[in-house]
Formats: C-alpha cells, structure tokens, sequence
C-alpha cells in the first residue's frame, strides 16, 4: 500500500450554501501531509467524511486500504483522531478518560499513556470539564499517540494553545512519527506551524481542493514576477497564474505557481519581459494561491 | 468495552438513579399509607383493594419515569459532544448503540430492585387482610417491564431523532388528548373507547401500564 488516504470524486452538502464538490485526495503513506485552508473552507468536513463520521453523498474513500463509510470502524482501529473540539465525556477524569479509550483500542500502549500523561502534567483526577484547552489539547493528543496508530489525522490540534504547549505538543508529535514512521494528517490554517513539519501540503477553499502537491514545491514554486509588456493571453503559459494586477501603463505583477528558471523565455517569444521575479513565503503564497482560485471560480461562474 | 460503558454510564446517572431508587423504595410504604389513612386502623378488604385499584397506577407512573429519565442520561454526554467521540470509536455504530442500550437497560434494575426491597419491607410490617394475598414478585416484574418499555422506546426516539425527542413525545400526547377531546364532544365516545382499549388492555402496547397494579388481591 503506498496512499494512507485515497479520495475521489467525494461530493456533500449541508444546505444550500456550503458543499465539497468533486474532491480528489492523496495523502501518501509515511508522509506528513498539512491540510490547509481557511477556517470554513471545509477542512472538518472532509475530516469527518473521511473518518466516517458523515456519509458522502458521491465518490470514494479509502483509509489505511478500508473503504469508508462501510468499513470505517476497520480503519478507526488504526487511526488517532484529534478534533478541532474537545471531545472526550465532561464528567470523566483523566485516568478514567484514558481506560475508556483504551477499552475500545486493541493496541493501546498504556505505559506510553501514563509516560505522556506524566509528561505533559496531566494529574491523573482531574475531571476533563475542569481542564483549560491546552490541558484538553494534551489529553486528546495523549490518547491518540498511545493508540500506536499508524495514522495520525489531527484538526487544528494546536489552534488556540500558547507557544509553550503547541511546542510540547508538535515535539510529542515528531518524536512519534520518527518513532514510528506513521503517516500524519495535520488540518491548520496556521501556515508556519505546517511549514516546519510538513512534507506535504493540500489547499482547501469553498469546499474544493484548489492545490495538491509537495511543500518543497509549494514553498519554492510560488513567485511574484514584474512583468514589461505582459502579453494579454495567459492559456499558453507553462506556469500557472494565480493573479496578475497593473502596477503601471507598461507593468504588471503576476503571481504564478510552478515558476521555473527556464521559463523566462516564454516571455521573450511573447515579446515581454521579466523583470523581477521575488520569492514568496509560505504564507503569501497560501494567500496567493486563495486569491488565484477564487478569481478562477469567479470568472468561471 | 461493555464494563467501560456501563461505568460512564453510572458514572452520568448515579445522582438520578439513586433519586429514583430511593422513591421506588419508599413507594410501597407511601401506598399503604394512603391506602388504609395510617398505619394501625383497622381495615376491610374491599376497601384494601379499592385503594390498590386506585393508587396502585402511581407505580406504572413512577416506571415510565425511570425509563424516561435513564434514557435522558445515556445520551446526554454523546449527545453534548455530537456523538464525535462515539463515532470515532474503532467499533461499528450499530454495536456502540446496543452496548449503550444494554448499560442503560442494566442500571433499570436498581430501582427496580429498591421497589422489591421496600415492598419486601412493607409487607413484613403490616397484616394483610385473611383473604388477600400479597405479589410482590409479579408487581415488581411489571413495574421493571414497564419501565424496559418506557426506556427502550424513549432510547429508540432519543437515537432517531436526538435532541427534538421529547417534542415529538409532547406533540404525540397533545395530539391524542386532542383527538380523543374532538371525537369524545362530537359524540363518538365508543371511537375512543376503542382506541383506548386497543392501546391500553393485552396485547396493546400500553398494556403493561395500564394492568393492575395490585400489590394486594384476592
């Protein structure tokens, strides 16, 4: 098996505004794959379709070889799950929050549970209601890592916590993947947090998968360019454009995705110039890559 | 797995369950009470089992409310949560229900226990009259199987249709009174009658309600 996750054609809807539309996924297996997007975009959605917990209404999911919906519970045995909420039952306490989970996981490393829980200061009787979020967030982390999963999806597993548990949290979590070569599959919209980690990134937006590629491409493959003459037809170019804007009568600036070297000769042959071409960071080029797709799906409307 | 759901599950109603124990317990000794206006009197047997005929649907009442509320409790902490745990659970969903129902259905038996205890009690304290006989067995076998009824249609409507269950319940009830009210006033009392029988006596589903109550009979 090479893919950990395997998606396609997956369509839902909830109403009439928000829908995922034709989503195609692959996260392959051993990778650590950042899922992106803004908050809305449908990042929990896809989470929960994926993990089962909603039903598509077309396409296919395959988890860890399972097909899901039917076979999820098959997959769930292999996978630790951290939701964007704090989950777990109010009125238990962390000991008994921790052998009710290992109840239903076969391979719960219950050693490893109590060296985290030790780890990360979790008293054993503290009630789950009584926990601030960065003691929830450690908690939920704690029970996935102890499972010995061999993927790990995480939904914002760090949004809201200050920088000293999200560092205690990210360095459990590196230590696990290189432990165990596990796949993780880590929802943010915190840019940065994904670019240390990430081998991966795909890009959600209005419940579609906009970008699907390797973060060493992302992170160097997204250029802003001043551009002399820029010719008016776009269809030919060998990079994709995500934006272009005029910057004065004989300039414009182009955002593109796929930049390479070699591809300023394709503006001499269409008689322009490139005069400039800068580096994005990781966040300009997720704005970018926004900007672009939702200017695509204007003009295509 | 199962001994982990029935301990969330104590864990969540053992205030309830303990509140409802205790009534069950003492609602024996509270009948009596009402039945013969105090303890010592001295009373006929007519008159015993007039008073059981009576009050004695206060226990079918006191069942439906054990089911009712241990239902409200099994699915309060899921339901707080948007069942996200459960569902992440490595266990089919169909299973994850059926362990919940049967750790609910278990706890039914602590007040149902308690009713037996306090009858128990009861009985060994008064006389019953020569030619009456007491069934606590068969009275707390009904008070437990109309509670299993009350509990397992409440957790059936509690699963399909979550948090509006109980208006669902309300408007059914509102909605017969209603119906049974217009009919009744437009001079069609025997359809009522008849509706009510069928729901009421063997084999209707209410049956087990509406039987007697009679801790003491002939």
């Amino acid at each position: 098996m090479t893919d950990a996750i395997r998606i396609r054609h997956l369509a839902w809807r909830a109403g009439k505004e928000f829908a995922i539309r034709d989503l195609a996924m692959t996260v392959p297996a051993g990778a650590i794959y950042g899922f992106l997007g803004p908050n809305g975009s449908g990042k929990t959605t896809t989470i929960r379709l994926m993990l089962g917990m909603l039903p598509p209404q077309d396409g296919t999911i395959e988890v860890l070889g399972h097909s899901v919906p039917r076979f999820a519970h098959r997959a769930l045995e292999r996978i630790g799950y951290v939701p964007e909420r704090l989950h777990l039952y109010q009125t238990l306490t962390v000991d008994e929050s921790i052998r009710f989970h290992k109840a239903f996981h076969k391979d719960f490393d219950a050693a490893e549970a109590e060296r985290l829980r030790a780890r990360f200061g979790l008293r054993e009787d503290q009630l789950v209601s009584r926990l601030s979020k960065g003691e929830a967030g450690k908690l939920m982390m704690l029970l996935a890592l102890s499972q010995r999963a061999e993927l790990l999806v995480l939904d914002e597993p760090t949004d809201g916590l200050d920088p000293v548990i999200r560092r205690e949290v990210l360095g459990a979590l590196v230590e696990y993947v290189d432990a165990r070569k596990a796949t993780v599959f880590i929802s943010s919209h915190l840019v940065h947090e994904q670019e240390r980690i990430c081998d991966w990134v795909g890009v959600m937006d209005g419940g579609r998968l906009i970008a699907e590629l390797p973060m060493q491409e992302f992170r160097s493959g997204i250029k802003r360019l001043r551009v002399a003459q820029a010719p008016a037809v776009r269809d030919a170019a060998p990079f994709a454009l995500l934006s272009r804007e005029p910057l004065s009568a004989q300039h414009e600036q182009w955002v593109v995705r796929g930049w390479q070297p070699e591809m300023r000769e394709w503006f001499q042959r269409v008689g322009a110039d490139v005069r400039d071409i800068q580096d994005l960071d990781l966040e300009e080029s997720f704005v970018e890559l926004l900007r672009g797709a939702r200017t695509v799906t204007q003009e295509t409307r | 797995m199962f001994g982990q759901i029935l301990y969330t599950q104590v864990k969540w109603s053992r205030a309830a369950v303990a509140v409802l124990s205790a009534i069950a317990f003492v609602l024996p000794a509270l009948l009596w009470r009402a039945v013969h206006q105090g303890w010592m009197r001295e009373y006929s047997a007519l008159e015993v089992m007039r008073g059981f005929a009576v009050l004695g649907p206060a226990l079918g009442v006191v069942a439906f409310f054990v089911g009712f509320i241990l239902v409200a409790q099994a699915w309060a902490a899921d339901a707080a949560t948007r069942h996200v745990y459960a569902l992440s659970l490595p266990i089919p969903w169909a299973r994850y229900v059926a362990l919940r129902y049967g750790a609910g259905a278990l706890l039914l038996l602590v007040p149902t226990i308690a009713l037996w205890l306090g009858v128990m009690l009861i009985l060994s304290l008064v006389t019953i009259p020569e030619s009456l006989n007491a069934y606590p067995g068969t009275v707390t076998l009904r008070f437990l199987l109309a509670a299993l009824f009350s509990y397992s249609v409440m957790f059936a409507l509690q699963y399909l249709s979550g948090k509006r269950a109980a208006y669902i319940l309300l408007t059914a009830l509102v909605g017969v009174f209603a119906f049974s009210l217009v009919l009744g006033l437009a001079g069609y009392g025997e359809v009522v009658d008849a509706v009510t029988g069928a729901l009421l006596r063997w084999p209707g589903p209410l049956a087990v309600f509406a039987s007697d109550w009679m801790l003491v009979d002939v």
